[in-house]
């Protein structure tokens, strides 16, 4: 068994949020059923990723909900780019 | 006629030893540009790797950053020491015992972490593997460098089968290539060993210099599919 580390669990989330709605954005009971995630650590890790501008929210008649911003495409990006060079050495991220 | 033959031999003589004087100088330049073509591609992959740090903060990136800066400042150091032995540099001839001790140190090294990012991969049993290493206590320059090296054949080998695993899992072609290139390096370096010893050096250091190229070359594996896959990722997106 392969456990997640929290960079892992970082690009799950956002991943999730990329392929939601790109104007709507993605409910945090998606995001938690999704991710496999509990709900005090997703809420934590939402709001640093928030911080960081990888994440915006949108408010909703139902609540609030998460979108993809362009900071976190780019890192995505990035991500998959440097996790096949970290693969090529037989490491993971 | 006796003394005639006597002279003609030492004339024999003297110029085999000048002729072997010749092409060891000959294998030690090449030797010295292997290891700054080695230093170069040791760079790229420090670059790449602490850029990609820089990036998504990943630990791994870090480990592989710090591993292959060493092992280019080792290799920088190997290529100066060759330079300043065979008088390609004469300034540096006087510090050759400092460069071969630092850069078999920094080599071992860069070694020691490339081994070390797999030993952080790896299950807890797997560690053990990387823990007998004595080094043996010495006094001469070309003792503590032989021990540096034997303690970097040790990880090298220690890498290349935790890269053969990974290809296992992963089955990833250039995973495989640089497992093999690690193996071949580490059999370089027993080579070279065999040719202190052997009365064939010259045929033992070529075999050796040889082996080290292939190796040397297989780290350009990762390079290479990086880039294709930079232009690749950026035009389709993730």
């Amino acid at each position: 068994m392969v456990y997640r580390n929290s960079l892992r669990i970082v690009v799950d989330i956002l991943t999730i949020a990329k392929d939601s709605d790109p104007e709507k954005g993605v409910g945090i009971t998606t995001l938690l059923r999704k991710g496999n995630i509990s709900y005090s650590r997703l809420s934590r890790l939402l709001k640093d990723l928030v911080k960081c501008g990888l994440i915006e929210e949108v408010n909703a008649e139902r609540g609030m909900r998460y979108r993809i911003s362009e900071q976190g495409r780019q890192f995505l990006i990035a991500y998959y780019r440097f996790e096949e060079f970290a693969q090529s050495f037989g490491l993971r991220l | 006629m006796s003394r005639l033959l006597g002279k003609e031999g030492f004339n024999t003589s003297h110029l085999g030893i000048l002729r072997g004087a010749k092409a060891l100088s000959n294998l030690l330049v090449a030797e010295g540009v292997l290891a700054l073509i080695a230093a170069f591609i040791g760079l790229s992959i420090g670059y790449i790797s602490l850029s990609g740090y820089r990036e998504t903060s990943s630990p791994a990136l870090l480990r592989l950053a710090a591993a292959f800066i060493l092992l280019f400042l080792g290799f920088t150091f190997e290529a100066l020491a060759i330079f300043g032995y065979v008088g390609v540099l004469p300034l540096l001839a006087l510090a050759t015992a400092s460069f071969i001790i630092a850069s078999s140190l920094l080599e071992t090294l860069g070694f020691f972490f490339l081994a070390f990012s797999y030993i952080l991969n790896v299950r807890a049993t797997q560690r053990t593997l990387a823990m007998p290493l004595i080094l043996p206590l010495s006094q001469t320059v070309v003792q503590i460098s032989a021990a540096l090296k034997s303690i970097s054949f040790y990880l090298l080998v220690y890498a290349s089968v935790e890269t053969a695993i990974a290809y296992m899992k992963t089955r990833r072609v250039e995973t495989l290539v640089l497992s093999f290139g690690l193996i071949f390096l580490a059999v370089s370096e027993l080579v070279r060993w065999i040719s202190y010893v052997e009365f064939s050096w010259p045929f033992w250091y070529s075999v050796s210099l040889s082996l080290k190229v292939i190796g040397v070359s297989t780290l350009l594996a990762p390079i290479v599919k990086f880039v294709s896959l930079r232009r690749c990722v950026v035009r389709n997106g993730v």
